[in-house]
């Protein structure tokens, strides 16, 4: 045989073998030392869905903005320095947050650290680089997303008070995940460790979802961000600042993304 | 579930979609060059025109995925300059045919002047007399910088009489339009390509498993270990004063090594599937962080730039027949258009600036410093100033600006622990793995060993090649997904 037909040969097989372990239920390894799958669905999906108008919001929200609008009460409407950090779900929301900055006069610096928990943040230095690095006045936290289902909740409350513990005087608030499944104890402990005047319910909201059935569309984080504004200078937020709704999109540009990083157990 | 439209859709926005090219180590490339490589052993059967056509053609859709329809720049910069060197190649000697070849070479360098350096004078222009014209919207097409250099070679050669200047149009189209060569080089001479596109030799089982060698190579090389360590080096010179002198200090070793072995992997990478085609090319790095001298150096780093610097701009200069202070005024000059080839910048200036100096103060001291001998101390000397000095020059090429250079220089003069080693070890262990790795067997290895070695892969059985093949592609697929954590955690 010739020995260019050898070599496409090759690469043929390993194309299969390749497919077959990614499309394969088993997966070789744990942790540490998985032999990972390559991403052939990807591959097989177009870069954007063409779903419009994907957002319904639930009355519960709808009320949020009526007590938005009582007279008497009225957000901050100085500038603000914002940090907003967490997982994955920032890249949905860090988007619009930008547009909403820049209407209302404030600086926002985003960090999507993708697949990170309440123990990432708690338990490395990125939190304090970001914090010295950017200097803020105002936190925004969305995290949870990759803990929604976990059973230690005990221990996620500790390190859920050493984030708080890190930020501070700093006013914060924070964003739950948008569930995706009835499992509400790891939600329901954060909102009772920060307090619910500082807690935004993302769940009973019903978001347009991606492929993956978690993350929503990009569309839908758009109303998705509107709703956690109307309460952000709502009289329900601790710390209600200034958060009118832009009439145009603005490019993004201070969304910054830390990959995944797997913690060393403890020996 | 994946359904029939998601396919069509994605195939759809696989041909119309331009998003920066199909990058070597991604899994797009592989199934579209193992669709292509199908197709071409069948088409290489027949007429070789056939064959060259069919290249051309895939060749010219890579250069759409990369640039979209400023991929026309390159089939108008082919036409143009093959014709009027075809008229230019017909005169004799004088004048006229002088004449027509400075207009060719101008003609094929405008293209790359007006995009790639039109910002840049606007910017030095605001900085000098205070002026404030608005940067334009260029886009900058990918690869041209190497295809401008190619027809440039080629336009000179045939004028110098140094190549024939018979190639076929289809030949030149091949020779401009190569996709492997399209992206990032290596920058290759018509007389190292054009002559074996008028062969049609049999299937060469060497050349082709030497190739797949340096495919395996260029995969370890870019994909697993210059990809991963360029996390962490980002971090520091992204804000050098967010870390400490010693931190700093491994970002420049750790992108003295990504630069070596993301540019050598992907060199590795082009001239290996041009292997595959059958096509032979020259090596464009030879071990370079094994100099003893800069002069060296620069024989062993991107032989092809820095060997079309030396035919085409400082030899035509004078070289070394003007005397030596005009010798080294040459070696500078060259170096400045060295640095600034790489990038719009006045970092990329200022690096092809410290090579320069450096050059000259190795070739004014070379009588005295050839007396010394070659003896150990010598050697390790000379070998630990070279790569110091290079590491260093290093921080002005990939630094954003001169401030950026100057704080991470001040960081690891004036806060350098070496108490930060162990701590950083324990937080990085992958990271200093894969730097101490690259870089002793880039050390150790030496030629005759690498040809050695690739020799004993070509007589591998295939099931060895194959299970090699799986374990690399593998390593590029975890490491892909594997974080280096930007920052020593107390707490662990």
């Amino acid at each position: 045989m010739r020995t260019d037909v050898k070599v496409l040969l090759l690469g043929l097989t390993a194309l299969v073998i390749f497919l077959t372990y990614s499309l394969s239920p088993v997966t070789i390894g744990e942790e540490d030392t998985e032999i990972r799958k390559a991403d052939f669905i990807a591959l097989a999906t177009p870069a954007e869905t063409t779903v419009p108008d994907s957002v319904a919001l639930a009355a519960s929200a709808d009320s949020l903005a009526s007590a938005a609008k009582e007279v008497t009460f009225a957000p901050d409407t100085t500038s603000q320095k914002i940090f907003f950090f967490g997982d994955s779900m920032v890249d949905y929301l860090g988007r619009p947050f930008e547009s909403y900055a820049a209407k209302n006069g404030h600086q926002i610096e985003s960090v999507v650290w993708f697949s990170s928990t309440t123990q990432h943040w708690a338990q490395t230095d990125t939190l304090q680089y970001f914090l010295r690095k950017f200097d803020p006045t105002y936190i925004v936290i969305c995290l949870g997303s990759n803990e929604v289902e976990a059973r230690d909740i005990q221990r996620r409350q500790k390190w859920v008070q050493e984030i708080q513990h890190k930020l501070g005087d700093l006013p914060y608030v924070w964003i739950s995940p948008p569930n995706w499944t009835d499992e509400d104890g790891f939600t329901n402990m954060i909102r009772e460790t920060v307090g619910a005047n500082r807690y935004f319910e993302s769940s009973h909201l019903t978001l347009e979802r991606g492929p993956d059935h978690k993350h929503p569309t990009y569309e839908a984080a758009v109303g998705w961000m509107d709703t956690v504004a109307r309460w952000m200078q709502s009289k329900a937020n601790r710390h209600a600042i200034i958060m009118e709704k832009p009439e145009e999109t603005v490019r993004v540009t201070h969304l910054q993304m830390l990959k995944p990083y797997k913690l060393r157990k403890k020996k | 579930m994946i359904t029939v439209q998601q396919i069509l859709s994605s195939l759809q926005e696989y041909f119309t979609l331009h998003d920066g090219g199909l990058q070597y180590c991604t899994l797009t490339f592989f199934i579209t060059f193992l669709i292509f490589y199908a197709v071409y052993i069948i088409v290489r059967n027949g007429r070789r025109e056939a064959m060259l056509g069919y290249v051309v053609v895939f060749s010219i859709f890579y250069a759409y995925k990369a640039n979209g329809w400023f991929m026309l720049l390159l089939p108008a910069t082919t036409l143009i300059s093959w014709w009027l060197t075809r008229i230019m190649q017909k005169l004799p000697d004088g004048g006229k045919r002088k004449t027509l070849a400075t207009f060719t070479v101008i003609i094929v360098l405008s293209p790359l002047l007006y995009f790639k350096y039109t910002n840049f004078a606007i910017q030095t222009l605001n900085n000098i007399i205070e002026s404030n014209f608005a940067p334009m919207t260029i886009f900058l097409p990918i690869g041209i910088s190497f295809y401008t250099f190619q027809a440039i070679s080629y336009v000179v050669d045939v004028y110098k009489r140094k190549f024939p200047g018979d190639t076929s149009l289809l030949e030149y189209t091949f020779f401009l339009t190569f996709f492997p060569l399209l992206m990032a080089g290596p920058i290759t001479r018509p007389q190292t390509l054009i002559p074996q596109l008028k062969q049609n030799p049999p299937v060469d089982k060497e050349l082709i498993y030497s190739g797949l060698f340096l495919i395996i190579t260029g995969i370890l090389k870019k994909g697993v270990i210059a990809d991963y360590i360029a996390q962490y080096n980002n971090w520091i010179f992204d804000d050098p004063t967010g870390f400490s002198g010693f931190e700093n200090l491994m970002g420049v070793l750790g992108y003295t090594i990504q630069i070596y072995c993301d540019f050598s992997g992907y060199s590795d990478l082009s001239i290996g599937i041009a292997a595959l085609l059958g096509f032979r090319l020259l090596p464009n790095f030879n071990s370079p962080y094994q100099s003893l001298n800069l002069s060296e150096f620069w024989h062993r780093w991107h032989i092809a730039l820095s060997t079309w610097f030396r035919d085409y701009l400082y030899i035509p200069l004078g070289g070394n027949r003007k005397g030596k202070i005009r010798t080294y005024l040459n070696n500078f000059i060259t170096m400045l258009f060295a640095g600034w080839w790489h990038g719009a910048s006045w970092m990329f200036i200022i690096w092809g600036g410290v090579h320069g100096v450096g050059l000259m103060i190795h070739k004014s001291n070379k009588p005295w410093l050839d007396k010394l001998g070659k003896g150990v101390v010598v050697s390790v000397v000379s070998w630990f100033v070279t790569f110091c000095y290079v590491a260093f020059a290093w921080i002005f090429f990939r630094a954003s600006s001169v401030q950026n250079a100057v704080d991470i220089i001040t960081r690891i003069g004036t806060d350098f622990s070496i108490d930060y080693f162990i701590p950083f070890i324990n937080a990085r262990p992958v990271w200093s793995v894969f730097v101490a790795v690259a870089f002793l067997v880039h050390l150790a290895v030496r030629e005759k060993s690498f040809y050695r070695m690739q020799a004993l892969f070509v007589r591998t059985p295939w099931i060895i090649k194959l299970l090699i093949f799986v374990v690399c592609v593998q390593l590029v697929i975890n490491f892909r997904l594997e974080s280096v954590q930007p920052f020593i955690y107390a707490q662990f």
